[in-house]
């Protein structure tokens, strides 16, 4: 009977590792998005930018900070280079940086987006229902990069968000998780403005983008248990990576004073874009 | 669905007696092949140019339901999807079902330009950058990079990327110090690093760049300007006695010449030759011949305590070593590495061995004072040509090592002096080069090279009485060993890729010509003799291997398999002039070896292999007449040549759950040794004992188990390993001429804990504990349990300063005394922010505890030593970089 469940079990594992939907890279839009916030809510002086990206298909997108899926597409022609110390430090010159190393998937005719980010070594993911947005309609319009915007509220991860969609793109989507308008969402803002997406371009592909997509097998969490996991790596990126099997050679007392100098940089990143839900 | 229509109504009758007019709107988009379209957009406004009043989104299955309160009497409805053209339409203000097609339309969306931005350059990153890292406590680089992730560097220095030793350290993209790296890592002032890079996957020979995956990992250190001298220094005093610690190494490093010059010298038994040690990995499953230093002949010596040298190593040491690369033109180098070492070491202990022969128990207790000399003198050249389509490498290395021990024995009733001379000297050219014939790509190795000891053991009083001199005491014992070797191997391989499958063949030829010669000399008073007969040789070792060997490698997906098919023939020719002694050998043997592993889950992964292999013994262990090795212990092989035959098989299984945090896993592995000679050890009364070699085919067999796991609990901040092994070994012996089945058993258990108590205060825990039983058939021996505790404390006292405690504990059950030993250092170290200044004081062996004792076992005896540690001394040292 054991062996039953310890069958059960691993049939379970390898079903969740298959399970994973392919993303094609046959994209057809890019919206282009700058970010601007501020991770210190008591300190104006950390505000940060950085470009977004948004692919999207026909039923699908994928949505990533734009350093991001360049350095995922420079390894990924890298891969097959000869890798000499040269080429590795051009490689690494090439990879910008970057604070965001997530993908959303979001696919629109299952109703479904999946959050992914790999931590140390390992890849998670963790997936969401689209339609968990309501939006309120407002009557204000405008006009953003070109299009014509109407003005939309919604509340989201504990904070309340104004967005402007246009009906000239009449495409569902939006940057980060947002979505469910009858239009893009070309702006999107928190009443604090500590969170600003807005739209700095759009296009249609005519080439094929790389797929950024990593063959490696997603690890299906929570969203709970992986904000968990992820705390848990920012809290203690040694303990971390201990676990992920990485051993390190401090010397007495390194590690601890590395530690220490980390949670001040860790109080100061108090600002998270989804504040923990009160429940 | 249906719950949702029914609230809906439920809705719907809510807003109607709150007296707006409520119409709910719903229906299906579909295209132009009557495909439903998900994600189409609906809205609804009062006319064509008014802003929404409400919308929908169609669903999977292109649905969409769209309620609104409004009192207009008609409404304009919109439908998009994207790629498709907008239908447009007027309907009435109620509630209804609409069916709506699509039809595509080549109509493209208005574009907006982005400006191109100008990528930033990667900056500090968590695993590479150096001042990422980098804390004011760090002054090399080796402080720095044993922090980043991945990057391990163990007690002796070797550096391992995700448990893998690293197969190249660069200096700006030069291998100045080949793996003698420790000596670049201990020294590099990490100011003036810049970046360093881990290679992932890193073949070093550009031509096999695109041909040969490897799976290991290089480092490159970036330093921050073109032309960089640096060097760091240390100094150190202390007592009692008088201590020193001395260490300069300046460096200097430009884009074409880099050298490391260094100096060191200590009597505080910091081991100084860790700096120069070599951590070259030798080409994978390739027999080389070895070159290092072996010794015939040897003083008794003392097991050396396991903890580190500083607490027990008596020393005087000094080392000076040279490295000097030039880059001669574009990929080419030309490296020197030239280093004498000069230490002289003493140690003081003593040793019980229990002898369990067949008719009692031996005791021997020996008091040993011993003073061991070492001189040598290491160099090494190397040329080096790396380009995209030729590669060789031509190393020469000339090593001589000028060693002589003295030993001092009491057992009681005998005192003895052992005085051995053990110079050695080597020889060696190894040539490996790569290149292109035809399309297909062709290694040559060439490793030849030639070593040679000439060694002399004096022992007084004379041993072996019965045997050497008719029972009657005798003055001294002399025997010298004339021994060299001649080798040669050479080869040619190439490495191919069909259908997914790499197959490596190669073929080549060896040969290897060993000659020993060695006398046996009595003396008594001022009287002289040689022992002829079993006592001397005078043997020629020739033997050869022509050998053919295939590698086959495949990986796909989540599956990794490997095997190796090698077959060789050797031809042994070995002959005694004057013992008039000879044997003549040729076998023809399959060797193969295979590997297969499956990460069959996200969380699971396993691995089994195989392998066969067939060992002939050399010089070693084949020689007709005896050797004194030590006073007390005689040696000959007059049999035929030793011929091990093994078998084994090893299976392993990984569960890994980041999720949870917990891990765990566990290997098993066995292996069966046949082997045609058995040998015999005659113990006599004093512990001197006679070994030979008995032709008679015997089993040896051995099982290991083991097993691990850790699980993280996040709200203790801590960590807890547990560990367990089990081995056991199965094999027969003669001893005093009685065959009988020897057993070993070894089971082992580990604990450890890690915390971080607070922000001030970490702890970590480690125990081991274990038993040895060994089982001989005539007789029961008692278990040997030990134990190993130790516990560290760490306090941040301020930014710049820390004080750290670390306490040991050891028991055996065996000793009459000193079965408990413990151990306590404090260490404290305050920084000199500005100038980067680091002051260390460390009381080693608070307790002033003196000896430390433990206990081991062989097939027939448990040895007890006891050695002499350094007192309880403080020591104060500066070190800084310049």
């Amino acid at each position: 009977m054991k062996n039953i469940y310890w069958i059960l079990f691993i049939g379970s594992i390898s079903n969740l590792s298959f399970g994973q939907e392919s993303v094609t890279d046959n994209f057809k839009y890019k919206a282009t998005y700058e970010l601007t916030w501020q991770i210190d809510s008591t300190d104006t002086e950390s505000i940060q930018h950085e470009t977004m990206v948004l692919f999207i298909e026909d039923q699908i997108s994928r949505f990533s900070s734009e350093g991001h899926h360049i350095s995922d597409s420079i390894q990924h022609v890298y891969k097959n280079r000869e890798r000499t110390p040269q080429s590795f430090s051009e490689m690494r010159s090439k990879m910008p940086e970057t604070e965001f190393k997530y993908y959303i998937d979001k696919n629109l005719a299952s109703r479904e987006q999946n959050f992914k980010e790999k931590i140390v070594k390992d890849y998670y993911k963790y997936a969401e229902d689209l339609s968990g947005m309501e939006w309120e309609i407002l009557q204000d319009t405008g006009k953003i990069a070109g299009f014509s915007v109407q003005k939309a509220k919604a509340s989201f991860a504990g904070r309340n968000y104004s967005a402007w969609f246009s009906l000239e793109i009449p495409i569902p989507d939006g940057p980060y998780k947002f979505n469910g308008l009858p239009g893009l969402i070309l702006k999107i803002a928190d009443e604090e403005e500590y969170y600003v997406f807005e739209l700095i371009g759009f296009k249609s592909l005519k080439n094929q983008i790389f797929n950024t997509e990593s063959g490696e097998e997603y690890l299906e969490t929570g969203k709970n248990k992986f904000r968990e996991i992820k705390k848990e790596y920012e809290g203690n990126p040694f303990a971390a990576l201990e676990r992920g099997g990485i051993t390190f050679g401090f010397e007495p007392g390194q590690k601890e004073k590395m530690m220490k100098e980390h949670k001040l940089t860790l109080q100061k990143q108090n600002n998270p874009i989804e504040l923990e839900e009160k429940r | 669905m249906k719950k949702s229509i029914q609230f809906f109504f439920l809705f719907f009758l809510f807003i109607v007696l709150s007296g707006k007019a409520q119409s709910v709107i719903s229906g299906k988009v579909l295209d132009e092949n009557d495909q439903s379209l998900s994600g189409a957009t609906i809205m609804i406004s009062k006319d064509s140019t008014s802003s929404i009043l409400a919308y929908g989104i169609s669903d999977s299955s292109g649905n969409f339901n769209i309620q609104l309160k409004t009192n207009l009497e008609t409404l304009f409805l919109k439908i998009s999807y994207i790629g498709y053209s907008t239908r447009k339409q007027k309907i009435q203000n109620k509630d209804q079902q609409l069916e709506v097609q699509l039809s595509p339309s080549s109509e493209e969306l208005k574009e907006v330009l982005v400006e191109a931005r100008i990528i930033e350059q990667r900056g500090d990153t968590l695993s590479f950058s150096v001042s990422a890292f980098k804390d004011q406590k760090d002054r090399v680089i080796a402080d720095v990079i044993r922090k980043m992730p991945g990057i391990e560097i163990l007690p002796g220095g070797r550096i391992e990327y995700q448990g893998k030793p690293i197969q190249k350290y660069y200096i700006e993209g030069l291998d100045l110090l080949e793996g003698r790296y420790s000596l670049a890592n201990n020294n590099i002032a990490a100011d003036d690093v810049s970046k360093v890079q881990i290679l992932e996957n890193h073949q070093p020979i550009k031509l096999l760049d695109s041909l040969e995956f490897s799976d290991r990992a290089s480092l490159n250190i970036k330093l921050k300007n073109n032309v960089t001298t640096s060097g760091t220094a240390e100094l150190g005093t202390g007592f009692s006695p008088l201590l020193w610690k001395v260490k300069v190494t300046p460096m200097i490093f430009t884009k074409k010449n880099q050298a490391i010059i260094t100096y060191q010298s200590n009597n505080t038994g910091s081991d100084v030759s860790r700096e120069i040690r070599d951590f070259s990995i030798s080409d994978f499953g390739r027999q080389e011949f070895s070159i290092n230093k072996r010794d015939w002949l040897s003083i008794r010596r003392l097991a050396e305590p396991p903890f580190s040298q500083e607490r027990w190593l008596d020393n005087n040491v000094h080392l000076g070593s040279v490295n000097y690369l030039i880059r001669l033109k574009k990929d080419v180098d030309l490296k020197t590495n030239i280093s004498y070492l000069n230490d002289a070491q003493r140690q003081i202990g003593n040793t019980q061995t229990r002898f369990f022969t067949p008719t009692g128990t031996i005791e021997l207790v020996e008091q040993t004072n011993n003073d061991l000399f070492f001189n040598t003198l290491q160099s090494k050249f190397i040329l080096e040509r790396n380009t995209n389509d030729n590669y060789l490498k031509n190393e020469l290395e000339i090593n001589g090592h000028w060693d002589s021990q003295r030993g001092f024995i009491d057992s009681g009733n005998s005192k003895i002096l052992q005085r051995l001379s053990n110079p050695f000297f080597v020889v060696w050219n190894k040539l490996r080069m790569l290149k292109p014939i035809g399309k297909q790509l062709v290694t040559f190795r060439s490793n030849t090279g030639y070593t040679e000891a000439n060694q002399n053991l004096n022992v007084n009083p004379g041993q072996f009485e019965a045997l050497l001199n008719n029972d009657d005491s005798f003055s001294e014992i002399g025997q010298a060993v004339n021994s060299s070797t001649f080798f040669t191997d050479n080869s040619a391989g190439m490495a191919k890729k069909i259908s997914g499958v790499t197959i490596s063949p190669e073929v080549g030829f060896s040969l290897q010509n060993q000659h020993l010669k060695s006398r046996l000399a009595i003396q008594e008073g001022t009287r002289g003799e040689f022992l002829n007969g079993d006592f001397r040789n005078n043997l020629d070792f020739l033997s050869s291997r022509i050998y053919f060997t295939s590698r086959f490698v495949y990986e796909k997906d989540t599956w990794n398999f490997r095997l190796n098919t090698p077959v060789n023939y050797r031809a042994f020719t070995i002959e005694d002039f004057f013992l008039n002694r000879s044997q003549d050998l040729s076998r023809l043997t399959f060797e193969p070896d295979f590997y297969i592993r499956n990460k069959f889950s996200a969380f699971w992964e396993t691995s089994v292999s195989a392998n066969y292999s067939n060992d002939f013994g050399d010089v070693s262990r084949m020689h007709y007449g005896f050797i004194l090795n030590n006073y007390r212990s005689l040696q000959r092989y007059n049999s035929p040549l030793p011929e091990d035959f093994r078998q084994r098989y090893n299976w392993s299984l990984t569960y890994r759950n980041p999720l949870t945090s917990f891990f765990v896993s566990t290997s098993y592995s066995y292996s069966n040794t046949r082997r045609n000679l058995l040998y015999s050890n005659l113990i006599g009364e004093n512990g001197a004992t006679v070994l030979e070699a008995v032709e008679q085919d015997n089993n040896l067999q051995a099982h290991n188990w083991n097993a691990k796991a850790s699980k993280y609990f996040s709200k203790l901040n801590t960590t807890l390993s547990l560990g367990a092994t089990f081995s056991l070994f199965k094999g027969e012996q003669l001893l005093n001429q009685r065959l009988a089945d020897v057993n070993n058993e070894n089971l082992s258990f580990d604990l450890k804990l890690e915390s971080e108590v607070t922000d001030w205060l970490s702890t970590s825990y480690s125990g081991n504990l274990s038993f040895l039983k060994t089982t001989i058939e005539y007789r029961a021996i008692n278990d040997i349990e030990t134990q190993q505790h130790s516990l560290d404390l760490f306090f941040y006292l301020a930014e710049n300063q820390y004080f750290s405690i670390n306490s040991e504990y050891y028991f055996n059950n065996i000793s009459e005394e000193n079965r408990n030993n413990y151990f306590l250092n404090l260490n404290y170290q305050y920084t000199f922010l500005k100038s980067g200044i680091d002051l260390e004081a460390s009381w080693n062996n608070v307790l002033n505890t003196n000896e430390f004792v433990r206990v081991s076992n062989n097939e027939f005896a448990y040895i007890q030593s006891t050695y002499r540690l350094r007192t309880s001394q403080l020591l104060m040292s500066i070190k800084f970089t310049f």
